[in-house]
């Protein structure tokens, strides 16, 4: 029991932040006292965290020829992400949103107080997060400089314009798609689809791997060189996801515990979901994809966190496991080559999610107009993410090149893009002497 | 004795050279008897079809077919060439079946087959070819599409792709190329073995390949990582 006031007073302005959906500072009682910049700073550090899973995850997936490229793009997207959010993402999605669709203050930002700062580099941490998916998705063919000129502008448009229409502004106006009730409390939508949904497009544009489809059209199998690397990834992406769920209250309040829970709980009914789909379509059981059923049931849960209950984030977490494996599923057979899932996992898994917000919204079940909403939000991000993510890697293509050569895939990027590699002891005699 | 005669005579020695160093004496006639009647008249370069045959009539297991496939190739290599340069080769018809029958025999060189690099070459051209035919008849097919296919990939001329691969004592394709054309050729192999096999079973391919030529001689004069 709560018998504090003053928690009393910062939980109630938490639940009303879940109830616009939003992990925008704009309501009154949250990263005012220092226990709330301290609880988002330390949920900033997790978010950062979640790039070593990021990294590790993708790394693991990769063959060992190009695990040092996959790293290195997870990096871009933290590094030259946080310099093009600062320099314009930031501003763009939440500077001053007189509109409802575009901020227009706080480019560049001078950050003077403590409050600002805070709320800044936890935004930072999910704007890389919304890039990083991309990399995993066209791991082991696309070239370096092109990746990172699309991860900035990711981070720096496609990323922001979203999120004002969601959670912009900071302090001055709200975003369209936030006046009209649409609830995606810490990014099933902003940060995981509209990531996905570039993944998506990045995908299509680049082509599959060499030798992924067979001749029949049948999709090839192309294991990653290291399982258990893969594995602690997303164990780090899990412990991360408390502090990217927990630090999207902006307040140190009671809700973090039904935001961990359910959070927490999501996640492993989507590792189940993914092994009772497995069975049931009589496949083996294996730890690749029920790991990253887990990271679907986390991706769902992340728009209804705060406002739906235990039994129901169970729900929302299993069907997402089962989800997973029905959209990797339509993608091999569409002949799409995502090297880690990152669409079924972050497009689809954030567009189930974002949809059961609506649908298992506590006190107000399967209330018509608010699934409406949430449908308009979800086609939204869509319509917003995948041609503009597709019109920046066609120009990248048809520009400085995006796809790595052929003979580059055979080396691998290892190699080729750094001029390392990540195995030395084992690789020297299967990799040129040095670049061309 | 005419010069096709003289010919077929110098392709059966070569045959029953091949056929000695994998198998005994006596397989190795009863080999050399099916080869003469089946396929020396009308299709002596056949060596796959001519090992699928034998592995069926002699109950060969599979990597024992393999080492005859591989020692049949160098004893045509080394014992089936002219000394002396033929004509240029024709090019071959770009349809692979057709030049997977019965490819031009053409020469090659000494003086180029020997560079350390052309023998690095052979090798792991011929290795990667030892785990494809492996891979069964449909897969050779394949193989075959893929391998016209990816001489634009790695910026090879199709017909020497397929000149190179499906006559393999037909070396005169490449008598002038330099390093970088021996590693296009390569990639194009490469890229084609990915396309029909998989990528996973084109690098453990490729990798065995690297560790066959690292074995060679050339290869302290040529180290195989120079044409990847």
């Amino acid at each position: 029991m709560d018998a504090n006031p003053r928690m009393r007073r910062r939980t109630r302005a938490a639940i009303a932040l879940c109830a616009a959906g939003s992990p925008s500072a704009h309501a009154a009682g949250v990263l005012d006292t220092p226990s709330d910049i301290a609880w988002v700073a330390m949920s900033a550090a997790l978010v950062f965290f979640m790039q070593a899973g990021f990294a590790l995850l993708e790394g693991g997936m990769a063959r060992a020829k190009n695990a040092t490229n996959v790293i290195m793009k997870n990096y871009a997207d933290m590094c030259y992400g946080a310099l093009a959010f600062w320099l314009l993402g930031y501003g763009l999605m939440f500077g001053a949103n007189h509109s409802g669709w575009i901020g227009t203050s706080d480019f560049a930002p001078d950050l003077a107080n403590g409050r600002s700062a805070v709320f800044f580099i936890f935004q930072i941490m999910f704007a890389a997060t919304a890039a990083t998916i991309v990399s995993g998705a066209v791991a082991e063919r696309m070239r370096f400089w092109p990746y990172v000129i699309g991860s900035m502008l990711v981070t720096g448009l496609i990323y922001p314009v979203f999120g004002a229409w969601v959670w912009g502004s900071f302090e001055r106006g709200d975003g369209w798609l936030k006046q009209l009730g649409f609830i995606d409390f810490a990014g099933s939508t902003v940060v995981h689809s509209i990531g996905g949904w570039s993944a998506l497009a990045a995908v299509i544009v680049l082509g599959p791997r060499l030798g992924r489809f067979a001749p029949s059209g049948a999709a090839r199998d192309i294991p990653g060189h290291n399982l258990p690397l893969m594995a602690l990834g997303v164990f780090i992406l899990w412990l991360g996801w408390f502090g990217f769920n927990g630090g999207s209250t902006l307040a140190a309040t009671a809700d973090i515990g039904l935001i961990a829970v359910n959070t927490h709980l999501a996640g492993c009914l989507g590792f189940i979901g993914a092994n009772a789909a497995q069975r049931v379509l009589n496949r083996p059981v294996l730890m690749t994809t029920a790991i990253n059923g887990a990271v679907a049931g986390l991706v769902a849960i992340t728009a209804g966190c705060a406002t739906m209950s235990p039994p129901f984030a169970l729900l929302t977490g299993f069907v997402a496991g089962g989800l997973m494996i029905l959209a990797t599923d339509a993608m091999a057979r569409l002949k799409l080559d995502d090297m880690v899932g990152a669409v079924p996992v972050h497009a689809v898994g954030g567009v189930w999610g974002t949809f059961a917000a609506g649908l298992f919204y506590r006190g107000d079940l399967f209330d018509p107009s608010r699934i409406i909403v949430q449908l308009i939000g979800i086609g939204t991000a869509f319509a917003w993410a995948f041609p503009m993510a597709y019109a920046v890697f066609w120009t990248l293509s048809r520009t400085i090149g995006l796809r790595a050569d052929s003979r580059h895939e055979q080396r691998g990027l290892d190699i080729s893009e750094h001029y390392e590699i990540g195995y030395p002891e084992f690789q020297r005699d299967l990799t040129h002497a040095g670049k061309e | 004795m005419t010069v096709a005669d003289a010919a077929f005579e110098r392709r059966k020695a070569a045959i029953l050279i091949g056929l000695r160093a994998a198998l005994d004496e006596t397989a190795a006639q009863s080999a050399l008897d099916l080869w003469a009647h089946a396929y020396g008249p009308t299709r002596p370069l056949a060596i796959v079809d001519f090992v699928a045959d034998l592995e069926r009539l002699q109950a060969l297991p599979p990597k024992r077919s393999g080492a005859v496939r591989l020692a049949l190739y160098q004893a045509l290599i080394q014992h089936d060439a002219p000394k002396a340069r033929v004509a240029a080769p024709s090019p071959p018809a770009i349809e692979p079946a057709a030049a997977a029958v019965e490819p031009p025999p053409v020469a090659v060189p000494p003086a180029a087959s020997d560079r350390p690099a052309m023998a690095i070459f052979r090798a792991l051209t011929m290795s990667l070819r030892i785990g494809i035919d492996a891979s069964g008849p449909a897969a050779q097919r394949e193989f075959a599409i893929a391998l016209a296919r990816a001489g634009t990939v790695a910026r090879v001329k199709p017909a020497d792709l397929l000149l190179v691969w499906f006559a393999s004592q037909s070396w005169a394709a490449l008598a002038d190329a330099d390093d970088a054309r021996l590693a296009d050729t390569l990639h194009a192999i490469y890229v084609a073995a990915a396309e029909t096999l998989g990528p996973v079973q084109a690098d453990r391919l490729l990798s065995r390949a690297v560790s066959e030529a690292q074995a060679l001689p050339e290869s302290r004069l040529f180290p195989p990582s120079r044409l990847l």
